[in-house]
């Protein structure tokens, strides 16, 4: 090694390792001083005091806390003022077309072909002291060093392709790889020049970046070349296609000036000119195939790679300076250094020769030239994590108009140059650790879902934004097309879930598949099965557009389940299935539950002494399915607040005065226990369950749950319990059931991406069915309506509806979905609403109380009280005489109850008076 | 011959590699290296002749061969690049040769001489009973707290496994235990970009393993009991010593410390006997009722992991007891225990009170462990549940549990006798691998039995049903359970008998009988 190649620059090397960098022998015998006092080294003395390219006077370069550093090997160029893209490093100046004959040319001696350099790279370094890459008299250069990249070669097929790009070859290129396209709708448009359109969209609208769609490179036939080697080299070609870019946009520019020259006039067009002259002009490729950041390995150092993730951090914007400036304090002299590779070369002397002091130049802070950079942390997504492992994260550098483009929860995919660069013991010291950082220095940056995990996305209105970054280019319909053909080439797991889940769809027995995997341990309960799976899949969320106050009122899309039964009749367990199932899903039981609360609260029951664990469960599911257990047990406050919940779907707070209102968008699977313990057939539900029939009438499905015990019946459970718990293999509701995992998969899935929409024949049937459900109740023989539906009942039907469709993912509403809603409604309502003694549906029967026949029978009652009371001789009748007389007469039993019930009414209506208490309880007549 | 060889790699590992890639170079050293590993150590014995790192030794352990059984903590940091030949031509793969001076000039041929390995993290494992009655080597820097699961535990140690077998990182899962052999060093937990450039963040050291050789390490006996009658002196041990003469309790303990997860069907774990056992409340508020409760040392005693857990309103809001990240690295928590550790989760002392945001989560997650045996690991915008295996075993003052689904088993002994000191019988090795033993014995149920508890299921249902009596009779869960226990009951047998038989049975139905007949 010669003595000379102690000056760090003269090594084709990352800068910070530069100043680590053991010095060579002989030097350290000269000067053995810490490298960082300035100006000391011998041979930096002996430099020449000139700015000029290549010649460094790098004895103490400031080092930045910076991640710009790269391979070089291209020319360095120092002008001063030019401003360069803090992602690609780039060596190469930027420059108009005039500059481009004038400027210094580069080549290499050698053959001028790509890798066999490699060989020769010590070679070269030895050879080229201070650029890598060599210029000879004629003045062009050809290749930059180690690279296969020639730089006019590249350049013209870049032009050629801004010029000549259309969408036809893109098509003839996807059809090749087999991939199918939807046909033309615009002949016309295929011939258009895609990127000349996007260069003056960038000119009309002052924009400076150009997305560049790397397939469609690959598709150009003229450009081919460039696709590889602008990921195998993209910091030589992306500064190269940034200078044609600019080129070309001036060429564009001139052009059609000269064409529209009357319109726009000389003048205009010279200023529109200079402004074009003035801006840096960006490329920014990306449709890079993506791979998985755990596959980044050493290999793809400096290459261009592209990586999928979930944004979880972004720091502060950092300034990075870019161009430091520094005066002599004694002569005033002042003196610019633009950051060459990450380090700031500070002047160890005044350069002017006349002052020539040594350490007298202090950087000026304000005057130096900054550049906004942030650090995002990227996280695999959780899609993208091999099962039982825990996500990695890398990160990543983003620069100028990057910066502050993504947001934590941001699912992207982005397209940068790897980088690793050693990390040094101490910055003060020169020895650095055998380990590398490695970050990504980005240059495109894509959204690809701004959908978050686990939410239903139509319940958080407002969020769509643009999926792209920044600049032109990259957002057409059909680059988006082609881009979601790319997503389904990649086999990633999600993709392969995703496959998975279709496949399940189309099996023609999927409904009752799915039914049948949910809870598989419990036996039978088929159509309760039925139901709880369509309130997992959930309707649509309606709400109308237009209207007062962002978006007028909202439809709920959840449907409410609500099971009654026998104890230990596996209703608990289904709700814990559930629960397990839907992604936001939060099981609670009724008895300690205070619904609103964001926090919980335990707390010691005052009846039992026990510790109980209160949680504000509805806030918690918002977006997801809450199980409430215990239903009945619920205080009243807590039930007020369900009301609101459940037809609202928000929850009001009052709290130091500020009432709030809170979003509780949830679906709720409630279980409740017979009031007495044990259901009584003999008696309505209401009479059965602890609940105001408004309440019970907001479910849209009620089951009852009977625990019927029934010899054959036993036997069977016992043996599917005996063998679920002692062999390998448990014997399930049916062999062929789907694991939690899938059926969770399935169900966010289905309620992601599919919105049903009612077909015209669907509705039509919807209107049939409800008609038919409401006719159920007239009846020639007797005036009275018993009331079979309502049109809480036609929502709920169309919830369901539309819960179906999503089950079969399906884009519409469809009849066999109509027709299955309607079965599952009439099978709930047969056996929650059916009046026990008439044996008819009748539907006030949840919403009042009262069927139709009591109501018959109480007015029957009233009428006989009455009459008794007037037929009677004295004023005053003994209350237990008059029960008993009734009794006597009725055909039915009249229990007290009913009895106290219409006297109360009587005495309401000032009919008649009720004195005295127990025994000598007295009924007076009312004279009036 | 083979000795001073094997003496050579074992003492000094860097000057082996180091002839190794003299002879070889660089290509496919990783695997050279493992080869020769195997090609060494061959019989079971061979392992012994390493040293262990948590020993205490005289000797300085670093850049020799050590092994060490740990628990995966953390497996997120993915992989480091870094050079693998210093300035003057030595070779730094498996961290040998780690003082040397590095130089590194950015040109291809300084990246061909960049190499990747992986970073996992791992802790001692938390709650083992028997090492951390030895004492510990104290010259080892200590891991961080945020990274050991248990509390108050300050001399953890924390090891930095750095993995040069893709395939092998690929396949440690967190939260279990494996045993390492590799080149004791040391390094820098790996940090983020942003803390690197940020000149003030310090590094922490931790000592870090080259790992040579891993297998997973399961909670087995070491050597078959054979004695009879095993199980009935530790039941009367049970009874007598920790429970008060309460033979109920001794026998539910002793059932839920041989349990294990036997399968997942559909989500709900099969095979656990999560038991709570409710002491009564004390008359006098002495101080013999603030003893630590005796079974505390009798699952010590009894099982090599255990870790209590105290639960109160003030420690559920102010530590997360499920592992998270907030990006940089993997937070742990008390609950990211390695299988068969016997969780005790003391509600006694709860109180009423709010619970924050945090103390929610955490009641979340005790919940799924013990219901599912599932632990979700936090991580920013997205959750990430594992399976464990723990035994739970839930501690309450006269209470029901916070969290369902526990056996509930009221304990009829006195609050003076059930706490205070208690003395390690002599047996008790033999006990611990007894339970060892019963817990991985497989159990068949002839058909005969499976018929007697199937027709006694319908039976009871039948009675119930006669008897017009209302409220629940034997649900499907009731009988699940039953066949939980009993299948228990018969692994508790010796050794030579494996099947159930009607005695499991209709022990296992009185048991049940008396434990409703106490309430709660």
């Amino acid at each position: 090694m010669s003595n000379r190649s102690s000056s760090p620059m003269l090594f084709p090397s990352s800068p910070s390792v530069n100043n680590q960098r053991t010095p060579t022998r002989n030097q350290r015998e000269n000067s053995n001083l810490p490298p960082s006092s300035p100006g000391i080294n011998p041979d930096f003395l002996a430099a020449p005091p000139s700015s000029d390219a290549g010649n460094h006077r790098s004895s103490s370069p400031l080092h930045f806390p910076s991640s710009s550093a790269s391979t070089p090997r291209a020319s360095q160029h120092l002008t001063p003022s030019h401003q360069r893209r803090g992602d690609v490093h780039s060596n190469l100046p930027p420059s108009s077309p005039s500059f481009v004959k004038s400027r210094r040319h580069l080549t290499l001696q050698n053959a001028p072909n790509s890798d066999i350099h490699k060989s020769d790279r010590t070679f070269s370094q030895a050879n080229v002291p201070n650029t890598d890459s060599q210029t000879d008299d004629s003045g062009m250069l050809r290749v930059i060093w180690g690279t296969n990249v020639q730089i006019a070669d590249s350049m013209a097929a870049f032009r050629a392709f801004l010029r000549g790009f259309k969408t036809k070859y893109r098509r003839a290129y996807e059809r090749d790889l087999g991939r199918d396209l939807p046909s033309l709708t615009d002949q016309a448009s295929s011939e258009n020049v895609l990127y000349e359109s996007y260069l003056r969209k960038m000119r009309f609208t002052g924009q400076t970046n150009l997305n560049l769609d790397m397939n469609n490179l690959i598709s150009f036939p003229q450009s081919r070349k460039l696709y590889s080697q602008l990921q195998k080299y993209p910091q030589e070609i992306i500064p190269i296609m940034d200078q044609v870019l600019k080129d070309v946009m001036l060429e564009l520019g001139e052009e059609d000036a000269e064409r529209d020259e009357q319109r726009i006039g000389q003048q205009a067009w010279d200023e529109e000119l200079g402004e074009l002259m003035s801006k840096v002009y960006k490329v920014r490729p990306f449709n890079l195939p993506s791979v998985n950041m755990r596959e980044l390995n050493p290999s793809d150092t400096d290459k261009l790679v592209s990586i999928k993730g979930l944004v979880i951090r972004a720091t502060p914007i950092i300034p990075d300076m870019k161009n430091a400036f520094f005066k002599c304090t004694i002569c005033q002299h002042t003196h610019q250094v633009e950051i060459d590779r990450g380090r700031i070369a500070e002047p160890s002397r005044c350069p002017r020769d006349v002052c020539n002091y040594q350490g007298t130049m202090a950087l000026i802070h304000n005057r130096c030239e900054f550049a906004d950079k942030q650090i995002v942390r990227l996280q695999e997504t959780p899609d993208s994590v091999p099962d039982g492992q825990t996500p990695h994260t890398v990160s990543l550098c983003v620069y100028d108009e990057l910066v502050d483009v993504t947001k934590p929860g941001d699912r992207i995919t982005v397209t940068g140059i790897f980088r690793s660069l050693p990390v040094r013991v101490n910055p003060r010291q020169r020895s650095i650790k055998s380990l590398f950082k490695t970050f990504l220095d980005i240059v495109h940056i894509k959204r690809t879902d701004a959908n978050r995990m686990g939410f239903d996305a139509t319940t958080r209105p407002g969020d769509r934004v643009n999926l792209a970054g920044v600049g032109v280019g990259g957002d057409d319909e059909l680059e988006a097309e082609m881009a979601n053909n790319d997503d389904n080439e990649a086999g990633t797991i999600a993709e392969e879930m995703e496959n998975k889940l279709v496949e399940i769809s189309q099996r023609p027995d999927c409904y009752e598949l799915l039914a049948r995997s949910l809870a598989p341990s419990i036996w039978e309960m088929d159509d309760i099965k039925k139901g709880i799976l369509l309130q997992m899949f959930g309707g649509t969320n309606k709400s109308i557009a237009r209207g007062g106050g962002g978006g007028g009122p909202r439809f709920r899309g959840d449907i409410n389940v609500l099971l009654v039964g026998d104890p230990g009749t596996s209703k608990s367990q289904i709700l814990q299935y559930v629960h397990k199932i839907t992604p936001r899903g939060v099981y609670t039981s009724g008895k300690g539950s205070s619904a609103v609360g964001l926090t919980a609260y335990i707390t010691r029951d005052p009846d039992s002494k026990q510790l109980v664990l209160e949680s504000g469960a509805l806030v918690l599911s918002d977006g997801g399915v809450c199980c409430i257990d215990e239903f009945d047990k619920m205080s009243d406050a807590t039930r007020s607040v369900l009301h609101e919940v459940m037809e609202q779907q928000t929850v009001s707070i009052a709290k130091a005065g500020i009432i709030t209102t809170l979003n509780a968008r949830t679906s709720i699977l409630a279980a409740a226990n017979p009031v007495q313990s044990k259901y009584n057939v003999k008696l309505p539900i209401t009479k059965n369950i602890d609940l105001p029939p408004t309440l019970i009438s907001r479910f849209d499905l009620l089951y009852l749950v009977l625990d019927n015990i029934d010899e054959f019946a036993d036997r069977k459970l016992a043996r599917h319990l005996v063998s679920m718990y002692i062999e390998d293999a448990p014997e399930t509701a049916g062999s062929d059931v789907l694991g939690l995992d899938i059926l969770t998969a399935y169900i966010t899935y289905a309620k992601n991406k599919v919105q049903p929409e009612l077909t015209s024949e669907a509705s039509e049937e919807l209107v049939r069915c409800y008609v038919q459900l409401r006719k159920q109740g007239e009846d020639a023989n007797n005036a009275e309506k018993r009331i079979t539906a309502t049109t809480r009942q036609l929502e709920s039907m169309i919830r369901l509806a539309e819960g179906h469709a999503r089950m079969r993912l399906s884009k519409f509403v469809e009849l066999l979905d109509v027709v299955e809603a309607n079965r599952l409604i009439i099978d709930a309502v047969k056996g929650s609403a059916t009046d026990p003694v008439t044996g008819l549906v009748d539907i006030s029967l949840l919403n009042t109380g009262y069927s139709a026949n009591n109501r018959r029978q109480n007015q029957d009652l009233i009428n006989e009280i009455s009459s008794l009371v007037e037929g009677s001789r004295s004023a005053n009748i003994k209350y237990s005489d008059i029960l008993a007389q009734i009794n006597s007469q009725s055909s039915i039993a009249v229990d007290g109850a009913m009895f106290a019930d219409a006297v109360r009414q009587m005495e309401e209506n000032g009919d008649l008076q009720v004195v005295g208490e127990g025994a000598r309880k007295m009924i007076r007549k009312v004279v009036t | 011959m083979v000795n001073s060889h094997r003496d050579a790699f074992f003492k000094n590992p860097s000057e082996f590699i180091q002839s190794i890639y003299d002879k070889h170079g660089a290509e496919g050293i990783e695997e050279r290296i493992k080869d020769e590993f195997h090609s060494l150590v061959l019989l079971p014995g061979d392992m012994d002749s390493i040293a262990r790192l948590d020993e205490p030794s005289s000797d300085n352990h670093y850049n020799t061969l050590v092994r060490w059984t740990a628990m995966v903590q953390d497996t997120g940091y993915g992989t480091e690049m870094y050079l693998s030949t210093s300035a003057t031509n030595k070779c730094l793969v498996y961290g040998a040769n780690e003082d040397e001076e590095v130089q590194y000039v950015n040109d291809s041929d300084a990246l061909s001489r960049i190499r990747e390995r992986t970073n996992v993290y791992a802790v001692e494992i938390p709650g083992d009973n028997r090492s951390r009655s030895r004492s510990q080597r104290r010259d080892l820097p200590t891991g961080p707290k945020h990274k050991f699961p248990l509390d108050g535990v300050d001399d953890s140690l924390g090891v930095l496994l750095k993995i040069y077998d893709n395939d092998l990182a690929s396949s440690l899962r967190p939260a279990t235990n494996y045993e390492f052999v590799g080149i004791l060093g040391k390094s820098a937990l790996p940090r983020t970009l942003d803390s690197i450039e940020d000149d003030g963040a310090q590094e922490y050291i931790v000592p870090s393993l080259h790992v040579v050789y891993a297998q997973p390490c399961f909670n087995k006996q070491t050597k078959r009991v054979e004695n009879r009658g095993v199980c009935e002196s530790l039941l009367n041990w049970l009874k007598d010593e920790v429970f008060d003469g309460d033979e109920l309790a001794a026998y539910y303990l002793l059932l839920a410390l041989v349990s294990q997860t036997q399968n997942r069907k559909a989500g709900s774990p099969i095979g656990t006997l999560p038991i709570t056992l409710s002491y009564p409340e004390s008359e006098s508020h002495s101080n013999a009722s603030k003893a630590p409760p005796k079974i505390l040392k009798a699952v010590q005693i009894l099982s090599n992991l255990s870790a209590h857990i105290p639960l109160s309103i003030e420690n559920l809001n102010s530590r997360r007891l499920y592992p998270f990240s907030n990006g940089d690295d993997l937070h742990s928590g008390s609950l990211q225990l390695s299988p068969s550790t016997v969780l005790i989760l003391d509600e006694r002392f709860l109180g009423q009170g709010t619970l924050q945001d945090t103390g929610v989560r955490n009641v979340h997650s005790i919940q799924n462990v013990i219901q599912s045996q599932k632990l979700e690991y936090g991580f920013p915008f997205s959750s990430f549940a594992f399976d464990t295996d723990l035994i739970g075993v839930v501690l309450t003052d006269h209470s029901k549990s916070i969290i369902p689904g526990t056996v509930h088993i009221k304990l009829r002994g006195t609050p003076e006798q059930l706490c205070g000191e208690l003395a390690i019988p002599d047996d008790a090795e033999l006990w611990r691998e007894f339970i060892l033993q019963s817990r991985c014995k497989s159990v068949a149920i002839p058909d005969n039995i499976s018929n007697l508890i199937q027709q006694s299921f319908v039976d009871e249902r039948q009675t119930h049903k006669q008897a017009g009596l209302s409220g629940e009779g034997t649900s499907s869960d009731d009988l699940g359970r039953r066949i939980t226990m009993a299948r228990l009951l018969t692994s508790l047998d010796d050794f030579d008998k494996s099947d159930m038989n009607e005695r499991h049975w209709g022990l296992i139905t009185r048991l049940e009988k008396d434990r409703e007949s106490r309430g709660v």
